[in-house]
């Protein structure tokens, strides 16, 4: 495999925008699964495109736009098999294959032929992102969007989602606090100024390499990037690779994983009010102290790690915690559901200090870019009042996740095979991942539907825990960088 | 009878017109592995029995062979006689394929062959004391008191102190006549310890022995101490010359290195995945030829790995007596260097997959190395630069295709342990050492986090 080339600093004009932010001011979001009907009218629809994706150097003015393709996608775009072939195995072969769905875990109800959209078989080429500050402009876009595609894609799927309030997530934790941050790339100089002041920590960035191809990753070596024939690309949209007869086609480019999962909020919280033997002083407060114990944090975000006795919503964004005093999990279960995803400085400790361990967690990061999906059981969120709510009629709603990784191999599947859905995490014995893992109860090999609470003197164990998430959706994609992206639309 | 964990090897060349028939034959008898009932030995933990195919080292061919390894416990004569006792007859059909077995051995003989070609291996286990009974024990112990725990709790039990629960605990496991066997001496005899590091005491006696003679050689005039000094530090300056010699060698081979890995095809590295999926214990087998640069290699090799075996073994009194290295990930591993250093094989039973098992290792600096060290002789690895540096730790995805490129499917694979981590083996063996134990209020409340 050819070396990409070697950039010291990020190429922000070549970058599409969700690779730094995650639009948060653009509250208004609809993903479109589309499928190419017309491969050519779909080349000049893109070429027309790149102009009105945002990218990584600008802030969005009031809409963005991002294009993400399967490989399915590339190929009937044109991409030359042999270039095609230099993509990552993962990506290649799709979400939905046989050998991937044991390793991920999508099984035992998550399986994909029960899925809305991703199934194997299905033309889902493309994945168009449109997001805007307020419903109205996103529908606007929306339809101009869809007239600019008509006759060259057809809409498989619409995904819409929704903004809940306090940046949370339906069952009433706010989400999305724990994010890596890129190396070199500037940031505000109050937070920079907050940094410097700090010791090390293993919340530092990480090598760009690690989520953009094409630039060093934490190994400090490259990470694997699809490259081109020269002759590929007659009209000289490609980087060339340094020392190679080839072209780039990953540079700037990175994999967008999308998973799409329905959360069962009256299962969720029926649960935590039947079983819970968490102290509090109510049966709501006991509760939501199991909720605690499931997730990791409190409602509010605030990490069990640091406040293990009640809520703080004053450490709602807390992120440089660690577990070093927490090895047996008093204050944060070591199966919680924010530890197994992120295990901090207390990953395989047996032959490795708490150092070392963040060096090897630091390598299984991902850019978390999710929105939630359908109405909330509660417009406030608060926890107290989704509780009262837990017995209100289910509707359909979940999360859209989504992530970028430069290797979804050592990212993504990683993390969903070793950490989430594994029984067996940091010594446990049939705990899976409390809210996401898809479960196997007693009698199934590998059980994994148990909760251990460590306490003193002894553990409290929950059992039989209820499917709380399913898996109804999702693909492999890749979100190009914009050279990459005007080749693709002028490939013959 | 001690529990001692070990490798038993055999790499059996095998016929010519056999190789087929041979693959035909695995084939068969995973399929239907009461053929061979390893479920019914007391003494092995893992079985890998594989066809390691032709291979080229230069312009030579390293023959087809017959890997047949089991990870075992115990004396390796009693091994061998439970394998041929219980397994004979499809053993005999297997061994027909390779040179020098004859169809017609009796039991004896085939113990005789079977010890006779036991090949060199540098093992190491994170089970070691324990036999596969132990570890269905152990289960079964932890199970039993996990339940009593449940049960206790759910009627409003076991709220006093950490003392007091274990006492509760230790009262119900007495309780119970199938647990009797709990209150057996458990810990290795210094028999056991003894079987475990004779070689190592054999290295350390020798040094120890040369430095305090050095010492009193100063004081006192002997001849036969004098040899003994002079002999013993030549000796140390031998190997000391011998390793540098085969260090710089090595090194300018470093240099000249050609080939290093590609990708491999997906449709390969796919099949590769298929077979290293289960959801906790997997398996899997590199095997080829090493680097055709450097002569020296081959001796360096059989050198390193000699070395490696001790340190694994760990160096009594230095350093943890029982297990040089705890690996967490990794119930039994071994390399086997053959084809007189031309060929080295290298199989693990471990917790994971086997993408994320073999990354788990070069994700720290110190790990990338240690990789280096035993893997970078490797035909495909990445270029290292003496011995230790660069390789896995400049160039992981070329590492990655290198081990990919020499990955082996297995034919056939026993493995007991199947739905547990080595982890919980390790949680559930230090349950049963501390149930009975003497321990410290401050020992008893970590117990009991064990639960």
């Amino acid at each position: 495999m050819a070396p990409p080339p070697v950039s010291e600093t990020l190429e922000l004009h070549d970058i599409q925008g969700l690779v730094l932010r995650g639009y948060g001011t653009l509250r208004a979001a609809q993903f479109l699964v589309l499928e190419i009907v017309d491969d050519e009218l779909a080349r000049a629809y893109l070429q027309g495109l790149v102009g009105r994706l945002n990218l990584a150097r600008d802030s969005p003015a009031g809409v963005a736009l991002q294009v993400a393709f399967t490989a399915k996608g590339l190929a009937k775009l044109g991409v030359p098999e042999g270039a095609l072939a230099t993509f990552s195995r993962e990506f290649l072969e799709g979400m939905d294959d046989d050998v991937r769905a044991v390793s991920l875990g999508d099984l035992d109800g998550n399986e994909s032929s029960g899925w809305r959209w991703g199934k194997r078989g299905e033309p889902m080429h493309v994945l168009l992102m449109v997001y805007a500050e307020t419903q109205p402009i996103l529908d606007r876009e929306l339809a101009a969007e869809r007239a600019r595609f008509a006759g060259a894609l057809a809409v498989l799927h619409e995904r819409t989602t929704t903004t809940l309030a306090g940046n949370k997530e339906h069952f009433g934790w706010r989400d999305g606090i724990s994010m890596p941050t890129i190396a070199d790339v500037p940031k505000d100089p109050s937070r920079t100024k907050e940094k410097t002041e700090k010791k090390e920590s293993w919340t530092d960035p990480l090598p760009a390499g690690e989520f953009v191809l094409g630039y060093k990753n934490d190994y400090q070596a490259f990470t694997e990037c699809p490259t081109a024939e020269l002759h590929d690309d007659p009209g000289d949209h490609l980087p060339r690779v340094p020392g190679e007869p080839r072209k780039s086609l990953g540079k700037n480019g990175t994999y967008l994983v999308f998973r799409e999962m329905t959360q069962d909020v009256s299962a969720f919280w029926s649960y935590l009010a039947k079983e819970s033997r968490e102290p509090g002083a109510d049966a709501c407060a006991r509760a939501i102290a199991l909720g605690a114990k499931l997730v990791g944090r409190w409602p509010s975000g605030a990490p069990l790690a640091t406040s293990p006795e009640r809520d703080r919503p004053e450490q709602g964004g807390d992120n440089e915690f660690l577990y070093t005093h927490d090895t047996v999990g008093l204050a944060c279960p070591r199966g919680a559901h924010i530890r197994r995803a992120n295990p901090r400085d207390v990953h395989a400790l047996e032959d490795r200090g708490h150092s070392a361990s963040i060096a090897m967690v630091r390598k299984h990061q991902m850019i978390r870019r999710g929105r939630a999906f359908g109405p909330p059981v509660v417009a406030t969120m608060e926890p107290e009042k989704i509780f009262a709510a837990r017995d209100a009629p289910r509707a359909d709603r979940g999360l859209h996740f989504i992530c970028l990784v430069g290797d979804i191999s050592r990212q993504f599947e990683f993390v969903q095979r070793n950490w989430i859905q594994s029984a067996n995490f940091d010594s446990l014995y049939k705990d899976g991942d409390p809210l996401i893992a898809a479960r196997r109860p007693e009698g199934h090999r590998n059980q994994n539907d148990e909760h251990t609470v460590a306490a003193e003197p002894l553990r409290r164990k929950y059992k039989r825990l209820p499917r709380f998430t399913q898996l109804v959706g999702g693909g492999y994609f890749f979100l190009p960088g914009i050279a990459a992206l005007k080749f693709i639309a002028r490939l013959p | 009878m001690h529990r001692v964990n070990a490798g038993f090897t055999l790499v059996l060349p095998l016929r010519p017109e056999s190789v087929d028939a041979c693959g035909a034959l695995l084939t068969e008898l995973d399929a239907d592995q009461a053929r061979l009932p390893f479920a019914r030995s007391t003494t092995t933990h893992f079985a890998t029995i594989t066809i390691i195919p032709a291979q080229m080292y230069r312009d030579r061919v390293l023959p087809a062979t017959l890997l047949f390894a089991t990870s075992m416990c115990g004396p390796v004569r009693v091994h061998v006689e439970e394998l041929v006792e219980l397994m004979g007859s499809e053993l005999r059909v297997l061994f027909a394929h390779c040179e020098g077995f004859r169809a017609d051995f009796s039991d004896g003989e085939m113990q005789d062959f079977m010890l006779a070609r036991r090949h060199a291996d540098t093992f190491y286990s994170g089970m070691n004391h324990l036999s596969p009974q132990c570890v269905k024990r152990h289960r079964e112990l932890r199970e039993a008191i996990e339940q009593f725990i449940d049960e206790r709790q759910a009627q409003g039990g076991l709220t006093g102190s950490a003392s007091e629960v274990r006492k509760e605990i230790q009262a119900f496991v007495r309780s119970r006549p199938d647990l009797a066997w709990t209150e057996e001496r458990f810990e290795p005899t210094l028999r056991a310890w003894l079987a475990y590091h004779w070689r190592s005491l054999v290295v350390e006696g020798f040094v120890a022995s040369l430095l305090v003679a050095s010492v009193v050689r100063i004081f006192v005039e002997a001849k036969l101490l004098t040899w003994f000094v002079v002999g013993g530090w030549s000796l140390v300056v031998a190997f000391l010359a011998l390793v540098v010699v085969l260090g710089v060698s090595i090194s300018r081979a470093e240099a000249k290195q050609a080939f290093v890995a590609q990708r491999p095809p997906d449709d390969r590295a796919r099949t590769l995945a298929s077979m290293t999926n289960r959801p906790v214990i997997n398996e899997f087998v590199l095997a080829g030829p090493i680097k055709p640069e450097g002569s020296l290699r081959p001796v360096f090799l059989q050198l390193a790995f000699w070395v490696v075996a001790r340190v694994v073994e760990g160096v009594p009194g230095m350093y943890y007596v029982g297990s040089g290295i705890d690996i967490p990930t990794v119930a039994t591993a071994r390399w086997i260097v053959t084809d007189r250093g031309r060929r080295v094989m290298f199989i693990s039973n471990f917790t994971n997959s086997a993408h994320g098992y073999i990354r788990d290792f070069i994700e720290t600096r110190g790990g990338a190395m240690r990789i280096n060290l035993s893997f970078g002789f490797g035909y495909g690895f990445p270029k290292t630069r003496w011995i230790v540096s660069g390789g896995a730790l400049t160039d992981p995805n070329a590492y990655l295709y290198s081990l990919a490129q020499n990955q082996l499917p297995t034919w056939f694979w026993y493995g007991p342990h199947e739905d547990v981590s080595i982890d919980n083996i390790k949680v559930n063996r230090k349950i049963r050492e501390g149930l009975f134990a003497d321990l410290s209020p401050e020992e008893e409340k970590q117990w009991l986090h064990l639960l």
